[in-house]
């Protein structure tokens, strides 16, 4: 599979995806630039590959999960502070204008499991037994994680509306 | 847990719609994926050559180690274990071990080097040479001791 090809079928699934998970969008185009430079390095094994889609995921969280590592070592005392009150980068367009940036919201204090477990299922449509190869878990785990991620969303969402 | 509720939740999510990518994207992320590929093809034929040229440096260096070993090895058979030549005058002899070992020999070492090294035919020579040696410093020994 050529590059273009490969980014024509997937590269704007993997930037939304990138985008909600690290919140920021100059990020998401950093990984995602860095993903697709090691998917070209392994053109040649994509014959070889049963389910492009999930593998290409597969990488692209690797990659997420190295950029998360590497925020979280350099980090400095002043970002901690900050941690929580920063506005998620503005990728949803909810049913009315500011259910968008409510739902980004609440979906960036989730925990990073949950969180994921909810952007592969709801906004990639992955089924459970596809998040649980990308993700390296059992299906009951990806299941109870987006379940579990299901409830909190609702109660962020709940106490964000009681609120106004 | 309110099933509902999670169905709500869900419809609401699923009810949003996610924003275009920022115009560019395509040609940026391509453009560094393709530089970072040819660097890699570069560097997987540099590899590929070094693959080859390594193990034939190594060959060269392993037949030149042998064949200088080989050279210094006749080299040192030749001073050490070749035919010694039993000098009729042990201080020619001396200075010959003097001259290729650097060494100051005295006459009874001289004497015990060449029987070590001697070839079977010569060793009675060196023996009798040896016990020349012997007498002369016993009968010295008994001068000076009369002397004394």
């Amino acid at each position: 599979m050529k590059l273009d090809e490969l980014y024509d079928r997937y590269g704007e699934m993997m930037y939304h995806y990138l985008a909600l998970r690290l919140g920021s969008a100059q990020d998401a185009e950093d990984v995602l630039q860095e993903t697709f430079c090691r998917l070209a390095r392994i053109t040649l094994r994509w014959p070889l590959i049963r389910d492009p889609r999930a593998f290409v995921f597969k990488i692209l969280r690797n990659e997420s999960n190295r950029h998360l590592g590497k925020r979280l070592r350099e980090r400095t005392d002043e970002d901690l502070r900050r941690c929580g009150d920063s506005a998620p980068v503005a990728v949803l367009e909810g049913p009315d204008p500011s259910a968008g940036d409510a739902i980004a919201r609440a979906l960036s204090r989730l925990p990073d499991e949950q969180k994921e477990a909810i952007i592969l299922k709801i906004f990639q449509d992955f089924s459970f037994k596809d998040i649980a190869r990308i993700c390296g878990v059992s299906v009951n785990t990806a299941a109870s994680r987006h379940r579990l991620g299901i409830a909190k969303l609702r109660a962020l969402l709940k106490a964000n509306h009681e609120h106004k | 847990m309110n099933t509902n509720d999670d169905r709500d939740i869900e419809g609401l999510l699923a009810a949003c719609r996610l924003k275009a990518v920022p115009p560019g994207l395509r040609e940026k992320v391509l453009r560094a994926a393709r530089y970072d590929d040819n660097a890699y093809l570069r560097w997987k034929a540099v590899l590929k050559k070094s693959l080859v040229v390594c193990p034939l440096v190594l060959a060269m260096l392993f037949a030149l180690d042998a064949a200088l070993s080989h050279s210094e090895q006749i080299r040192i058979q030749a001073l050490v274990a070749g035919p010694v030549p039993i000098a009729a005058d042990s201080g020619d002899t001396a200075l010959a071990w003097a001259e290729v070992s650097g060494d100051t020999i005295g006459s009874g070492l001289l004497i015990g080097r060449r029987i070590l090294l001697a070839q079977p035919k010569d060793i009675i020579t060196v023996r009798r040479e040896l016990a020349a040696l012997i007498k002369e410093e016993f009968e010295s020994h008994e001068n000076s001791k009369s002397l004394n």
